[in-house]
């Protein structure tokens, strides 16, 4: 499993909330400074499968604050197409949580995806399981 | 009420008695006693004894049980008690140690029969040779166990004693006195990857060039100074020049010269050694486990594309790879993405 040597600037995980058998992490995040999300911390949850690192984890935002994004369901869900389809194994837990604060980051404006209560009603809890329709890249 | 059983038991032509006492006539306290061979045969079965003690309902069932032990035992461990040899073999082993120099004697097992020998070459290397003493010691010559490159065969001259034996030893360490000395150059001049704690008779050594591409040479024990058989690994734009360094300089090989000089010399490189370097940054991890050492295997394979250059193990590579749809395999060759830098990368399917 990668460690986290030098995490990137408002990336801390949790040591307390690493499951003994190192398959579920908790990572805390902080909005980037100068963005639309400064100052907020949001919690990742991390759940590491036998395959990995041939499969992807299965990572979403969890706790009481779930970042307004287009691209972030109020479910925690995060359509981010290297979680899924542009998996690679090069890709570790820091290079994960760096991509997703550059997602918050570029945000130009605080909203919901457009069909967040349409896709909360009726996914699936793992949102490995959904079919994702990247839009843009990322 | 006391009821004592006497019971014979044979196993392999071996008669074992055994007295088993019952108090209260039940099984579950009996108590039982044997003769010393027996005894030490069954030492750390002792748990199993009582559990078949308290699961058997008539002694004679017990019985069965204890023989299915016995013989199940006797299978792994040598049935044969300590064989204790004439005094005289003792007596011709002291005086052998004596003649040989007791200083030397660096082991010797409760039975007398294995010793070890240490002898210092003429560099002040230390080397052991392991003795295995023949029963009609010194009628039938010993077996030698050594550590060094090619095997140590020892010639019976008459004698089977251990000073001709250690002399003859002695002898064939100063044979590898040259080769001792480049390797030992090579060891503590360069970064060498595998073997990770070389032994003396190790004749192969892969040694760290740049941070992801190492030259691997087997030696001739024999003849240290020619050129050793040379296998690069690395990322081709590393490895191609040096091997063309090594074709067009290859006149200039000089066995007067040591084997690590020569070597510097005709690639035309200088090995990047532990008074500069540091070790972490020569033995890079794969890409994909985080790990140098997987499985005693090392990251074999390296990304071809110059901006890159990361590498993987050949599992895990293959792994990935043959998990991936957009891979694909053709005669025995996989073609797919680097996993880091998404360049065409290619590898050989193991044969499996």
């Amino acid at each position: 499993m990668a460690l986290l040597k030098d995490p990137p600037s408002g990336v801390e995980i949790d040591m307390n909330k690493i499951s003994s058998n190192l398959s579920e992490w908790i990572v805390d995040v902080t909005g980037a400074a100068g963005t639309n999300y400064e100052g907020e911390t949001f919690q990742l949850q991390f759940k590491f499968g036998p395959r990995y690192p041939f499969d992807s984890p299965q990572v979403l935002f969890i706790g009481s604050n779930i970042p307004v994004h287009p691209h972030v369901y109020s479910n925690g869900h995060i359509c981010l197409s290297i979680l899924t389809d542009d998996w690679s194994p090069a890709l570790s837990v820091q290079s994960v949580c760096l991509s997703i604060v550059s997602m918050l980051s570029s945000c130009k404006e605080k909203k919901r995806p457009p069909d967040n209560a349409f896709y909360v009603k009726t996914c699936s809890k793992n949102p490995k399981k959904t079919r994702w329709w990247y839009h843009g890249k990322f | 009420m006391h009821l004592l059983n006497k019971v014979t038991t044979v196993f392999q032509g071996q008669e074992f008695y055994i007295a088993i006492e019952l108090p209260n006539r039940s099984l579950q306290q009996a108590k039982i006693c044997c003769d010393w061979r027996l005894k030490s045969l069954l030492t750390g079965y002792e748990h199993l004894l009582e559990q078949r003690l308290q699961q058997s309902t008539t002694l004679a069932g017990f019985m069965e049980e204890l023989k299915t032990i016995v013989e199940r035992v006797g299978q792994d461990g040598d049935m044969s008690p300590a064989s204790v040899a004439s005094p005289r073999f003792y007596s011709h082993l002291l005086e052998e140690l004596a003649e040989v120099g007791w200083e030397r004697l660096s082991f010797i097992d409760a039975n007398f029969r294995w010793l070890h020998l240490e002898a210092k070459d003429s560099c002040d290397r230390r080397h052991v040779l392991k003795i295995h003493l023949h029963e009609q010691h010194p009628e039938v010559a010993p077996d030698c166990v050594t550590e060094l490159p090619l095997p140590f065969h020892f010639i019976s001259t008459g004698s089977n004693s251990l000073k001709n034996l250690f002399s003859q030893f002695k002898q064939c360490l100063e044979q590898y006195k040259e080769f001792w000395d480049a390797m030992d150059e090579i060891d503590s001049s360069t970064w060498v990857l595998e073997p990770e704690k070389p032994t003396r008779s190790a004749t192969v050594r892969r040694i760290a060039l740049v941070n992801n591409a190492s030259l691997q040479i087997e030696v001739n024990p024999v003849q240290p100074t020619v050129l050793p058989k040379c296998t690069f690994l690395g990322a081709d734009h590393v490895t191609s020049p040096l091997k063309g360094n090594l074709c067009k300089n290859l006149h200039h090989w000089r066995s007067a010269v040591s084997l690590l000089d020569n070597l510097q010399n005709v690639l035309e490189v200088t090995f990047p050694s532990p008074a500069n370097t540091k070790k972490e940054d020569l033995s890079v991890e794969c890409g994909i486990c985080y790990a140098y050492r997987l499985a005693g295997c090392v990251p074999e394979l390296t990304c071809d594309d110059s901006r890159c250059c990361q590498t993987y193990h050949r599992d895990c590579l293959y792994e990935w790879l043959r998990s991936d749809p957009t891979s694909r395999l053709s005669f025995n060759m996989v073609f797919g993405e680097c996993p880091y830098c998404s360049k065409p990368i290619t590898m050989k399917a193991p044969n499996k």
